[in-house]
């Protein structure tokens, strides 16, 4: 497929502390991809360089084939960036700010008028738009800031955490607009929320030190990574002795003993079985089996070290 | 509401203020025109400076340091060039109006009557001021990150502009030197050149083509300037 964006060894400094450190990878066009990564990733620098907002010290951006440095003015119609603050202006009505954004594109008013009447619809706006922006909750606004991103029908959008502030109807009508917008433009945008990472993706990367650690779709991460699953099996009473057998079973991974619970990690869901052959003296209480998820995959110590 | 007010107020404000106290200290000018009616076009740029600042503050400093509306502004597909004229002729438009009413209020207050003509070469030579205020005040918006920068640079442009730029007082009131320095300055130019024009009738271009000319200049600094600031 065609890239529709497209970084070669890009690299980023801010007071020569590296934020971006010769990033290469291609993306392509009409796909969404979520970035996910710790606080100071350089995830939200990532977006900002992408979108033209700010020059990379070295490296090359593309967009569409173009240089982003060389040709921003032609980059600049087929982008549009979501920035992670509230920053539309609050002595406006929401729609005279998102009206605003289309006129700055030579966009005429008629096209602008009807755009954002189908937005407003769809994320149902459509009764906040004569208000002033410092009278409307934030959770409100961002939607406004999503339907001011689209108005100049832009083929790539770049949005730092696009649900932030809204409520759970607010999320699902954001999501069921993009996600319908999936194939016609390419969506890039970087979220605190695992879940919503894991609910709307094509592809993640994971960002670590201004780097890529990990790069694919969550069940290629998961299963490249490690592809275990995670056991708890609580008795009414676990002696250190049995713990320690079942601890020391040949597909046993990483087992703990919390309170009266084991845990463990194993490859295989028969794991699961061989442990409980062996545990069959005892009294159990409760069992569960839980594949492991994005957040596992970030959680310091397996993301760093693995399961040994 | 408070444009209204600021509309009204402000230019009987500086007449009650300027123009009725000096006008017992200073009754003409040096070339024997009315202390009111002189001062007139000067209370006209004080008005003028002082809406730009308002004006400039909201568009462009506010939306900086608050993060409003200023990445949607550089992510436009238009250059910092055009960003920057935007910027200026939007708010040279904006405090022209709010000055054209000014001299309408303010027509009511002076004694002496005002000639027709001035509602017309008024505004042309406020326009000129206002694009180097203009400028100055953008270069101002860019460099400094804290409002309280920016109302310390504000208050003390602000003490200069009314005492050493000759809108209250003649500029030959001071020592030659100073006198000279001060009316050779750029800022001071089109006060000089409209009053010369008003009251003499006497056209000097070199009043005009300067202050123009700093004006085109300062527009390209300050394009480079907001290219740095913003490392696009």
């Amino acid at each position: 497929m065609e890239a529709s964006i497209t970084l070669k060894k890009v690299g980023k400094l801010i007071n020569d502390k590296t934020i971006l450190a010769g990033l290469t990878f291609g993306i392509e066009k009409g796909s969404l991809v979520a970035i996910i990564g710790d606080n100071e990733a350089g995830k939200s620098m990532l977006l900002r360089v992408i979108s033209c907002l700010e020059y990379q010290e070295y490296g090359q951006v593309f967009i569409n084939g173009l240089d982003s440095k060389k040709r921003r003015i032609e980059i600049l119609p087929k982008i549009s960036y979501v920035s992670h603050e509230l920053d539309l202006d609050p002595w406006l009505t929401l729609e005279e700010n998102i009206q605003f954004a289309g006129m700055l594109y030579d966009i005429d008013t008629e096209t602008i008028n009807t755009r954002l009447t189908q937005y407003a619809r769809e994320l149902h706006l459509t009764r906040y738009l004569k208000k002033l922006v410092k009278n409307i909750s934030p959770g409100i606004i961002r939607k406004g800031i999503i339907i001011r991103s689209l108005i100049h029908d832009p083929e790539i959008l770049i949005m730092d955490d696009p649900t932030a502030f809204m409520d759970a109807e607010s999320y699902r009508q954001t999501w069921d607009m993009l996600l319908r917008m999936k194939g016609e433009k390419t969506i890039l945008y970087v979220s605190q929320s695992l879940k919503e990472v894991e609910d709307a993706h094509d592809r993640i990367l994971v960002l670590e030190d201004g780097k890529i650690s990990l790069d694919g779709s969550l069940d290629k991460l998961l299963g490249g990574t490690f592809e275990f699953h995670q056991f708890q099996i609580e008795f009414e009473n676990l002696p250190d002795d049995l713990f320690q057998k079942l601890s020391k079973l040949p597909k046993v991974k990483n087992a703990s003993k919390i309170g009266q619970s084991i845990h463990f990690y194993g490859r295989e869901r028969g794991v699961f079985f061989d442990v409980l052959k062996n545990a069959v003296s005892a009294t159990m209480k409760d069992i569960s089996v839980k594949k492991l998820g994005l957040q596992d995959l970030m959680d310091a110590k397996y993301a760093k070290d693995g399961i040994h | 509401m408070t444009t209204l007010m600021f509309v009204l107020f402000l230019p009987a404000l500086l007449h009650i203020f300027i123009v009725m106290g000096m006008k017992n200290l200073v009754v003409v000018s040096l070339n024997n025109v009315p202390y009111d009616m002189w001062v007139f076009p000067g209370i006209i740029f004080l008005f003028s400076l002082s809406s730009m600042f308002t004006i400039i503050y909201r568009d462009m400093f506010g939306f900086r340091v608050y993060n409003q509306s200023f990445n949607l502004l550089t992510l436009a597909p238009k250059s910092k060039f055009h960003l920057i004229i935007a910027i200026l002729v939007s708010s040279i438009i904006e405090s022209i109006i709010y000055a054209f009413l000014a001299m309408i209020v303010l027509s009511f207050f002076i004694e002496s009557p005002v000639d027709f003509s001035f509602y017309f070469i008024i505004p042309i030579f406020t326009t000129l001021f206002l694009l180097l205020i203009g400028n100055i005040v953008i270069t101002l918006s860019i460099l400094t990150e804290r409002v309280s920068s920016f109302i310390y640079f504000i208050i003390i442009f602000f003490i200069f502009m009314i005492l050493g730029t000759g809108i209250i007082f003649e500029l030959d009131f001071f020592p030659i030197g100073i006198s000279n320095i001060l009316k050779h300055n750029p800022i001071s130019m089109p006060l000089i050149g409209l009053r010369n024009l008003l009251f003499t009738k006497n056209l000097d271009l070199k009043f005009v083509t300067i202050p123009l000319a700093v004006s085109i200049i300062w527009i390209f600094l300050n394009t480079a300037l907001i290219k740095k600031k913003l490392k696009q």
